[in-house]
């Protein structure tokens, strides 16, 4: 793998369990007493482009290496069903991150006076959050099991 | 504040929607590799051809919703139908790809 396809898959890979975290940041501070609404508006401005800058990087490295080189050597192995079934998976299920955070982005920059006072639109926040981050931590899960079945 | 609540709302629904079209582009770009073909032909992968209509219809339906004044529908119902249909959008596909590739 050349340096070029290196940068992109650390950068997927950082830039999407960066927005993991702040994510999971989100998710506990609308649950405080005293809810800091300039951190919140900041913190899912920096999901959203956490997960479209990975979904970029990963996009480029997905397209330009992962088909070719990654792909046939999976194929080839005792764990074909892993690219079937897990990788085909994780590149689609990858599409839905941006729109989810999007609607995160936009719930607090719209809404963001409701939250806390209204109880149950910060629940269904707090589901949407929490709904976002276990798809990121899956599709994170799947690149491991993925990367693990490479020679095999 | 009715305006915001009428850009929200049809934010978090043109967010369901795109979430129902990718897993219709991807099944549908399964069962008929003509499409698979044509994606790939035409934006040089069908994955970046799924991505690139995704975004399209994301940002054509936020208008068309805005117009429909969708205010009356509450937010978090609308949050819990995006939650639902993120949900139940996972498992359709990891279902799907699973059948396909053992039955």
């Amino acid at each position: 793998m050349n340096e070029v396809n290196i940068f992109f898959l650390v950068a997927h890979i950082f830039l999407g369990t960066l927005g993991i975290i702040l994510l999971t940041a989100y998710l506990l501070s609308i649950f405080k007493k005293e809810i800091d609404f300039k951190w919140l508006k900041i913190n899912s401005f920096l999901a959203l482009v956490s997960f479209v800058a990975s979904w970029i990087t990963g996009g480029y490295y997905y397209t330009n290496y992962y088909g070719k080189s990654v792909k046939p050597v999976i194929l080839k192995g005792e764990f074909a069903w892993v690219h079937s079934i897990l990788t085909e998976t994780k590149e689609h299920v990858f599409l839905f991150l941006p729109f989810l955070t999007f609607a995160i982005f936009a719930i607090t920059f719209f809404a963001h006076s409701d939250i806390g006072e209204d109880k149950k639109l910060t629940l269904s926040i707090a589901g949407l959050c929490f709904t976002t981050v276990s798809t990121a931590l899956a599709i994170m899960l799947l690149g491991i099991a993925i990367s693990g079945a490479v020679g095999k | 504040m009715k305006d915001k609540k009428s850009i929200l709302s049809s934010i978090i629904l043109s967010s369901v929607l795109t979430i129902a079209v990718i897993v219709f582009l991807t099944i549908f770009a399964e069962l008929n590799i003509g499409f698979k073909g044509w994606l790939a032909q035409t934006f040089s992968h069908h994955w970046i051809g799924k991505s690139i209509i995704s975004t399209l219809v994301f940002l054509v339906l936020i208008p068309i919703f805005y117009v429909l004044r969708l205010g009356k529908i509450s937010t978090t119902t609308l949050i819990w139908l995006l939650v639902v249909v993120a949900n139940l959008s996972f498992g359709i596909l990891l279902a799907f790809f699973f059948f396909e590739t053992f039955f």
